[in-house]
């Protein structure tokens, strides 16, 4: 039931959810608070995606819009819904990505968090004058669903060649190397 | 006895590879069985980055951490099968299982077969942070493999730098230590993770959630050309994701490098890959074949995974969709 209504929410979010499921969903919304909290976290997210976030914000807004992302990754890997708003959450919260990305695959290829009900806090009004131009924060980059399957791909196949005996700790090397992927793509 | 000097130099031959062979064999048990602590150099890709390695058998088993002393410091744990990663950048730890290792079987059974498409040899003798070596290559005899070359330690037998060549010798990945300690004990806590991992998002492999992966049919889809030597020696439909279809995954070896052919069997998205990929020496070719999403990986050069990737075809009479 959650989830179902977890994938309204991303849909809402997404402009995809029907007119008369938008009121139910809007009526529910206003009685559950948790629910309330899912979905200002994910308009935070949404916005920051879309570069929608006010020319001049705080810091500690910024490290909320990240700790929703990590969170909000994390849960929706095994989450039915939320789709598209997961399609969007993961490039952002891998930002140094491909690593991240491959070492979850080298482990298992599906994960679990530890502690779902841990919800980071969000949408609180700025409380200090250190403001900073949202211009200066690193734009997130969005890069082709593509390069997360190719990542896991890279790693399982690790887990198969004969000869990574050979190298010792080299492909665990290959892990935690940065930045290192290249292309050339048609 | 005019054959004598032939037959003399065909089995001073097979000596000689055996003898490398030797090398190999002694560098892996070394590389699994010793305590050593070392900080070493990975060059790929024209970057170079240092790591420090610990490793440690003992009563518990092998014990080993990885950490990265450039950029993030990002670490790895191995308690045997147990692996920890911690990666600040993403704060993040990932704890699972890895895969059995076998131990390398740097003698193979099939060493008639790999000799038709290498060269193994003791090229000489070099001296590596401070250890004298000798150096084992592995010389590919067409441009559908990489080759290798290895600096192992006289004494302990291990390796001291480790290089993956392409067609002109030159090197792609290089992996050399640069400060290495040998044999001495190991103080716990050096096994330990610099980082806590407070504040960050644990992940945890759920194996009761895991994937089932199914070895039981034959695969629905084939490799039409393949570099000579190559078989198929495993076959998978495992799903990569809990929300994904299936994948069929093919493993071609030669009995030294590995190809791993991945077919998805869902329909391929608007987003597909196509075209050239990689890591290091890792090269990826992905093409759509009948709908489906192909990729290709491996250990390869390009040439290898691109010739596969364009030549993979449904099984005649075999159900792809």
């Amino acid at each position: 039931m959650k989830d179902r209504l977890h994938e309204q929410l991303s849909a809402l979010i997404d402009d995809e959810l029907a007119e008369p499921e938008q009121a139910l969903l809007a009526r529910r919304v206003g009685t559950d608070a948790e629910l309330h909290r899912r979905l200002a976290r994910y308009q935070l997210i949404s916005d920051a995606m879309r570069n929608q976030l006010p020319d001049r914000i705080d810091p500690a807004f910024t490290a909320r819009v990240q700790a929703a992302v990590r969170d909000e990754s994390t849960q929706t890997s095994s989450m039915p819904g939320s789709r598209r708003l997961a399609a969007l959450l993961k490039p952002v919260a891998g930002l140094a990505v491909a690593a991240s990305v491959a070492v979850v695959a080298v482990l298992s290829l599906q994960s679990v968090r530890e502690d779902p009900a841990a919800l980071p806090a969000v949408a609180s009004a700025p409380s200090s004058a250190d403001f900073i131009r949202a211009d200066n924060t690193p734009a997130p980059t969005i890069r082709p669903r593509t390069d997360k399957n190719l990542d896991i791909y890279l790693v399982n196949h690790n887990e198969y060649a004969v000869n990574r005996g050979m190298h010792g700790m080299l492909p665990y090397a290959r892990i935690i190397s940065h930045d290192m992927s290249r292309d050339s793509r048609d | 006895m005019r054959w004598l000097p032939v037959l003399l130099l065909v089995a001073g031959s097979a000596v000689a590879q055996e003898t490398a062979w030797q090398w190999l064999d002694d560098m892996a048990s070394a590389v699994q069985g010793l305590n050593y602590d070392g900080t070493f150099v990975y060059l790929h890709d024209d970057k170079l980055e240092a790591m420090r390695i610990i490793h440690q058998l003992g009563d518990t088993g092998e014990r080993e951490r990885l950490v990265a002393l450039t950029g993030s410091a990002r670490e790895v744990l191995r308690n045997n099968k147990l692996v920890t990663c911690i990666m600040p950048d993403s704060k993040s730890v990932m704890v699972g299982q890895s895969r059995p290792q076998p131990p390398f079987p740097v003698v193979p059974d099939n060493l008639g077969s790999l000799e038709k498409y290498y060269r193994i040899e003791i090229i000489g003798d070099d001296r590596i942070a401070g250890y004298l070596t000798r150096v084992i290559a592995i010389t590919p005899k067409d441009s559908y493999r990489y080759g290798y070359r290895f600096w192992i330690d006289k004494e302990s037998k291990m390796f001291l730098r480790s290089d993956l060549t392409g067609n002109d010798s030159r090197p792609i990945e290089q992996v050399m230590f640069t400060r290495l300690g040998i044999g001495g004990p190991i103080a716990d806590s050096e096994l330990q993770p610099s980082l806590t991992g407070d504040g960050y998002a644990w992940y945890h492999q759920d194996n009761s959630k895991a994937a089932p992966e199914s070895t039981g049919n034959n695969p629905r889809w084939i490799v039409r050309r393949l570099p000579a030597g190559f078989d198929l020696t495993n076959y998978q439909l495992k799903r990569m994701h809990p929300d994904s279809d299936a994948t069929e995954h093919l493993v071609y070896s030669d009995g030294l490098a590995t190809v791993s052919v991945y077919v998805e069997t869902g329909a391929v998205g608007a987003d597909a890959f196509r075209g050239l990929s990689g890591k290091g020496a890792m090269n990826a070719f992905g093409a759509v074949v009948d709908g489906h999403q192909v990729t290709v990986v491996g250990e390869v050069p390009a040439v290898t995974v691109e010739m596969m990737a364009s030549s993979v075809v449904a099984r005649s009479g075999g159900r792809h969709d």
